[in-house]
C-alpha cells in the first residue's frame, strides 16, 4: 500500500499494473451495484496483485460517476461501473455524455423489470391485470424515478395498453415497495432483485417480468412477451473504462473481470440477491449497450422528456 | 442603512429573480403541480418577508471585538485555499494556509510554524491513510 | 423469540464480538467527531472488510460504528458548536451554551448517558414490538409524510430565537436551497445554471459544516475571548446533581420515544428525530425559557432523540427488509452477502440473528457509554487549547471533510460559501437553525406533497380525509399558533447563543 502510493506520486510507469486501481460506482455503498463492484474488485485484486478500491460517486442518476470516469486519464488505473443508466442519462442532456466516451469491458448481470402487486391484490395474473387496465380500471402505479428504466417501462406499458396509469415516482425502488406494502399503491414496477425478498416472503406477488425469457429465479412468472406485449425493460451492470486505454490493458482486464465473476462467494451472493448473472465479453457488451442506448434515446423523445 | 435592511434588499432582489426564472418552468399535468409551483410560492413568501424586514429590521451586529480585521482576510484565505485545492499538493497547501491563518490571528512565527507543520502533516496522514481520502 | 435471554447473552460472552464492536466504535468515534465526515463514509471504508469476516463480525463492526458515530457527533457540537453529524445539530443549541458556562464535563456526560438511554429504550421497543410497529409505519404514505414534514417545519417557530421574522426568512432561504437540482417528480433541472455539480442539489453536509463550523470560527474571531476557566470546573461533575436529574428522566424518555418513532418511519432520519425531540421537550418543559441557553432538559432530549433512532430504524430494516437509509442499506447488504434475507421471515426463522443484532447494538452502546464518561474528562480539556489552533482545526477538517464526501471541489466551494454567508447573516441576527431544518425537511415536504397529489389525481382532500395526515397538520397548526395561545413559549431564544450575551438578538 505504501509502495503503491509512493509510485503513484512519482509516476514512473512500470509495466501495468504497478499501482492501485480505482473502481468508480454510481450508487451508494451497500446496495446491489456497489456489492457487485466490490466482489469484482476483490477478484481483480487477487488476480492483478495491486489494491483495487471502490469509490462511490452518487448523484444525478449516475451522471456524476460517468463524468468522473469520462474525464479520468485513460492510463488503465480507473475502471467505472456501467449500469443501465449509462444508456439513458446521456439522452437527457443534463451533462455532455455518450456511450462512445467509454471503452466497455464486460457485462455481469441482467435484472428484468417486474410488475409486483400486494398479496391481497385482486389481480392474480398478468392477464387479469392487463384486461382490467384495458377495461379502464383505475390503477395507481409507483416506481423509482423519474426517468428510471422502471418509470420508462411503466410508461411503455401504459402506451401499449392505450391507457395512462396514475403514477407517482419514488426516490428508489425501496420506498416504492414500502408504499405498495402500505396500500398506497396498487402496483409497483421494480427490478426482480429489489422485490425478490418480499416475493419469497409472500407479502408481494409477481405478475410478470419484462425480460426476453423467463427469469431463472422465478421461472413460473410469465413474461410480458408471452402475453403479446412487446416490452423489454431491464437493469444490467458491467464495467467500463475511459476511452483511449491501451488495447493490451483492455484485453487483459476483460479476461480478469470475466474470471472474477466466477468467484464462489460472488455467485452465492447473486443467487441470494436474485441477480441473473449473464456475462458478456467486451465486443458483445458494446453491441448490447449501443442497442439499448438507441432504444432509450427514442423512448425519452417519444415520452416528451426531451424535444 | 443598517445591516438587516441591506439583507432585506438582497433577499427582495433574490425573490424577484426567482419569480422571473420560474416563469419558464414547465406546467404540471394530471392535477400534479409542476416543478415551478413551490419555488414560486417561496419566492412570493421571501418577497413579503423582505418587505416586512425593511419595515422592522430589528437589531443588528454587535461591535466586533477581536480579530475583526482578520476576518475578511481569513475569508479571502479560504477562497484562495479552494482555488488552489487540487493544484498544489494537499499537505503543502494546507501547511501554507494554516501558517497564514495563524499569522493573521496573531500567533508568533514560532508557534505558527510549529502548529502549521504539525497540523498539516497529521491531517494529511489522517485523511489519506486513515480515512481513505484521495486528493 | 428474539427476546430469549439465552440468545441475547450469547454474543456478550464472546471476546471476539467485543473486539469487533470495539473496532467499529473506534472508527465511529473518528468519523462521527470530525465535522464533514459522516457515518456513511465510515461505512464505505468498512464495507470492504465485511467481505472477509463472518457475518456477525461484520455486523459487530457496522453496528459499533453506527452507534458511536452519532454519539461522537455530539462532542464537537458541545465543545465547538460544530455538529459532527447532522444528527447532532440539535445538541449545539443547549450543549454549547453549557460548555461556555464552564459545564462542558456535564454536557459531555449527559450526551453519553442520553445516548445510552436512547439506544437502550429503542432496543427494548425493537424486541417487544418490531412487527406491529413496522406495520404501523407502513400506513405512512406520501400524504402522511407531507404532513409530518409540515409539522417538523412548524417547529421553525421554536428555533427562530429572538426574531420570528428573521427566523422565517432563513427558513424560506433553506427551502429555496432545497429546491435546487433535479426535480424529484419530473426530473426537470431547477436553478442548476447548467452546472453538473448542482444537478443533485446543494449537498447538505457541506452546507451544515459551513453554517456551523466555518461561520462559527468567524463568529468566535469576532467575539470577546472565552472566559479562561480552570480545567476543574470544565471537566469535573459529569453527572447532574440529584436535584437537576429529577426532571431529566421525563425529558429523556420523551426524547427517546420521539427518536424511536422517527427512526421507524423509513423516510426520516436521526437529524429530524433530534430536532423534534428538542422542540417537544421545550413545549412540555416547566422552564422553556432556558432552552437554547444551556438547558439540561433540552440537551438530554436532543441526544436521546438522535440516538433512539438507531433502534427505531433497525425495526424497519429488519422487519421489512427495506433499507431506510444508507446505513441500513449497508447492513442489509452485509446480511445478503452471507445468504441472510431481512424481512418478517427473519424474525420467525432466525430469532437468534435478531437477538445477536440487538445484543451487538447494546454492547456497542455500553462501550460508547464507558468511552463517553472517561473521554469527557479528556475531551473537556480540548477547550484549553489556544483558540487559533482550535479554529484552524475546525476549518481544515470542515473543508477536508466536505471534499472527502464525493472527492469534489464543488462541495468545498459550497462549504466556504455557506460559511461566509452564514457568518454575515448571523451577524445581522438571522438564526441558522431554521435554515438547516428547512434544508432537511424541504425536499421531504415538497416531493411528498406532489407525490400525494399525483396519487389523488390533484385532489387536496387527500390531506384531510386521511386521519394520520390530518392529525399532524392540526398539530402543525397548533404549533404555529402556540405563541399566541401561550405566553410562556415566547421568550426562548435560539440558536445564536454563540454571540455572547449582548443586544444582538
Amino acid at each position: 500500500m505504501l509502495a503503491g502510493t509512493a509510485a503513484g506520486c512519482a509516476r514512473p510507469e512500470g509495466p501495468w499494473p504497478s499501482r492501485e486501481v480505482r473502481v468508480i460506482v454510481h450508487a451508494a455503498p451497500g446496495g446491489m451495484s456497489d456489492t457487485v463492484a466490490r466482489f469484482t474488485s476483490r477478484g481483480l485484486n487477487e488476480r492483478l496483485g495491486v489494491p483495487v478500491l471502490c469509490e462511490n460517486r452518487v448523484g444525478a442518476m449516475g451522471a456524476v460517476a460517468f463524468s468522473a470516469v469520462k474525464f479520468a486519464a485513460p492510463d488503465g488505473y480507473l475502471v467505472g461501473y456501467a449500469p443501465v443508466e449509462l444508456a439513458v442519462v446521456p439522452h437527457l442532456r443534463y451533462v455532455d455524455l455518450s456511450t462512445g466516451d467509454f471503452d466497455l469491458l464486460a457485462r455481469h448481470h441482467r435484472a428484468p423489470a417486474a410488475l409486483a402487486v400486494p398479496a391481497s391484490s385482486p389481480y392474480r395474473t398478468l392477464r387479469a391485470f392487463v384486461d382490467a387496465v384495458r377495461g379502464g380500471a383505475r390503477v395507481a402505479m409507483g416506481a423509482a424515478g423519474p426517468l428510471s428504466v422502471w418509470h420508462l417501462g411503466t410508461l411503455a406499458l401504459g402506451r401499449q395498453l392505450g391507457r395512462t396509469f396514475i403514477f407517482a415516482p419514488f426516490p428508489g425502488s425501496g420506498p416504492a415497495t414500502t408504499a405498495l406494502l402500505g396500500g398506497h399503491l396498487d402496483a409497483v414496477m421494480a427490478g426482480v432483485p429489489e422485490v425478490q425478498a418480499l416475493v419469497r416472503g409472500g407479502a408481494v406477488r409477481l405478475l410478470g417480468i419484462m425480460g426476453d425469457g423467463p427469469s431463472p429465479i422465478f421461472p413460473d412468472v410469465p413474461t410480458f412477451r408471452s402475453e403479446g406485449l412487446d416490452l423489454l425493460f431491464e437493469a444490467w451492470g458491467g464495467f467500463m473504462m475511459p476511452r483511449g486505454v491501451a488495447p493490451a490493458i483492455l484485453a487483459e482486464l476483460e479476461q480478469h473481470i470475466l474470471a472474477a465473476f466466477q468467484q464462489e462467494a460472488f455467485r452465492t451472493y447473486c443467487r441470494t440477491a436474485g441477480l441473473d448473472v449473464q456475462p458478456l465479453a467486451s465486443a458483445d457488451f458494446r453491441v448490447f449497450v449501443d442497442q439499448e442506448s438507441a432504444r432509450y434515446a427514442q423512448l425519452v423523445r417519444e415520452f416528451g422528456f426531451v424535444s | 442603512m443598517t445591516g438587516p435592511r441591506i439583507v432585506a434588499c438582497v433577499l427582495g432582489a433574490l425573490a424577484l429573480a426567482i419569480l422571473i426564472t420560474t416563469w419558464g418552468f414547465p406546467p404540471g399535468s394530471q392535477g400534479v403541480p409542476g416543478p415551478g409551483l413551490v419555488p414560486r410560492l417561496l419566492g412570493v413568501a421571501l418577497l413579503a418577508l423582505s418587505g416586512a424586514l425593511l419595515w422592522a429590521p430589528g437589531t443588528s451586529a454587535p461591535a466586533l471585538v477581536r480579530h475583526h480585521r482578520a476576518i475578511p482576510a481569513a475569508m479571502a484565505l479560504l477562497v484562495a485555499y479552494v482555488l488552489l485545492w487540487r493544484v498544489v499538493p494537499y499537505g503543502v497547501l494546507t501547511g501554507l494556509v494554516l501558517l497564514t491563518f495563524f499569522r493573521l490571528t496573531g500567533l508568533a512565527w514560532r508557534g505558527a510554524l510549529i502548529g502549521a507543520v504539525l497540523m498539516a502533516t497529521s491531517l494529511q496522514v489522517l485523511f489519506e491513510r486513515g480515512l481513505g481520502v484521495r486528493f | 423469540m428474539p427476546g430469549d435471554p439465552m440468545l441475547l447473552l450469547a454474543p456478550m460472552l464472546s471476546p471476539d464480538a467485543w473486539l469487533y464492536v470495539l473496532i467499529g466504535v473506534a472508527l465511529g468515534v473518528l468519523f462521527g467527531s470530525l465535522p464533514g465526515f459522516t457515518a456513511t463514509m465510515g461505512l464505505a471504508v468498512l464495507t470492504p472488510f465485511t467481505f472477509w469476516v463472518a457475518p456477525d463480525q461484520a455486523m459487530a463492526m457496522l453496528l459499533g460504528l453506527l452507534v458511536s458515530a452519532i454519539f461522537s457527533g455530539g462532542v464537537p457540537a458541545i465543545l465547538l458548536n460544530t455538529p459532527g453529524t447532522p444528527a447532532s445539530i440539535a445538541m449545539t443549541w443547549d450543549g454549547h451554551p453549557l460548555a461556555r458556562q464552564g459545564r462542558a464535563g456535564l454536557a459531555l456526560g449527559l450526551n453519553a448517558i442520553g445516548a445510552f438511554l436512547g439506544i437502550f429504550l429503542s432496543l427494548v421497543v425493537l424486541l417487544l414490538a418490531a412487527l406491529p410497529l413496522s406495520r404501523l409505519a407502513l400506513r405512512f404514505g406520501p400524504a402522511e409524510y407531507f404532513a409530518v414534514a409540515v409539522f417538523g417545519l412548524s417547529t421553525i417557530v421554536g428555533v427562530s430565537g429572538g426574531s420570528m421574522l428573521k427566523g422565517l426568512a432563513t427558513g424560506v432561504i433553506g427551502l429555496l436551497l432545497a429546491v435546487i437540482g433535479l426535480d424529484a417528480i419530473t426530473g426537470y433541472p431547477r436553478f442548476t445554471f447548467g452546472q453538473p455539480e448542482l444537478l443533485d442539489g446543494v449537498s447538505f453536509i457541506p452546507v451544515m459544516v459551513g453554517l456551523f463550523g466555518i461561520a462559527e470560527v468567524f463568529t468566535q474571531m469576532a467575539s470577546p475571548p472565552r472566559q479562561q476557566l480552570d480545567g476543574d470546573t470544565q471537566t469535573s461533575g459529569m453527572l447532574p446533581t440529584r436535584e437537576e436529574a429529577r426532571t431529566l428522566w421525563a425529558h429523556g424518555l420523551r426524547g427517546s420515544l420521539m427518536g424511536i418513532w422517527i427512526g421507524i418511519m423509513p423516510a426520516a432520519g436521526a437529524d429530524v428525530g433530534a430536532i423534534l425531540a428538542w422542540d417537544q421537550s421545550r413545549r412540555f418543559s416547566k422552564t422553556p425559557e432556558k432552552f437554547g441557553k444551556g438547558s439540561l432538559e433540552g440537551l438530554i432530549a436532543a441526544t436521546t432523540g438522535a440516538n433512539a433512532g438507531i433502534g427505531g430504524s433497525l425495526v424497519t430494516t429488519l422487519a421489512l427488509g427495506i433499507p431506510g437509509d444508507s446505513a441500513a442499506a449497508v447492513l442489509i447488504g452485509a446480511l445478503l452477502m452471507h445468504g441472510l434475507q431481512p424481512g418478517p421471515l427473519l424474525f420467525r426463522n432466525r430469532p437468534d440473528l435478531v437477538a445477536t443484532i440487538v445484543a451487538l447494538v447494546f454492547m456497542a452502546s455500553l462501550v460508547t457509554l464507558v468511552w463517553g464518561l472517561i473521554g469527557a474528562r479528556i475531551l473537556g480539556k480540548i477547550l484549553k487549547i489556544r483558540d487559533q489552533y482550535l479554529w484552524a482545526t475546525v476549518l481544515a477538517v470542515a473543508l477536508g471533510g466536505s471534499y472527502a464526501l464525493n472527492q469534489s471541489t464543488g462541495d468545498v466551494w459550497t462549504a466556504v460559501t455557506a460559511g461566509i454567508f452564514g457568518f454575515l447573516l448571523r451577524q445581522q441576527g438571522f438564526p441558522m437553525g431554521p435554515l438547516v431544518l428547512a434544508l432537511i425537511l424541504g425536499p421531504m415536504a415538497e416531493s411528498n406533497l406532489r407525490r400525494a397529489l399525483a396519487l389523488s389525481e390533484g385532489s387536496l382532500a387527500t390531506f384531510v380525509t386521511r386521519p394520520i395526515s390530518l392529525l399532524f397538520l392540526v398539530l402543525a397548526a397548533l404549533t404555529l399558533l402556540w405563541p399566541l395561545i401561550s405566553r410562556r413559549g415566547n421568550d426562548s431564544r435560539l440558536p445564536d447563543s454563540t454571540i455572547p450575551d449582548s443586544d444582538t438578538l
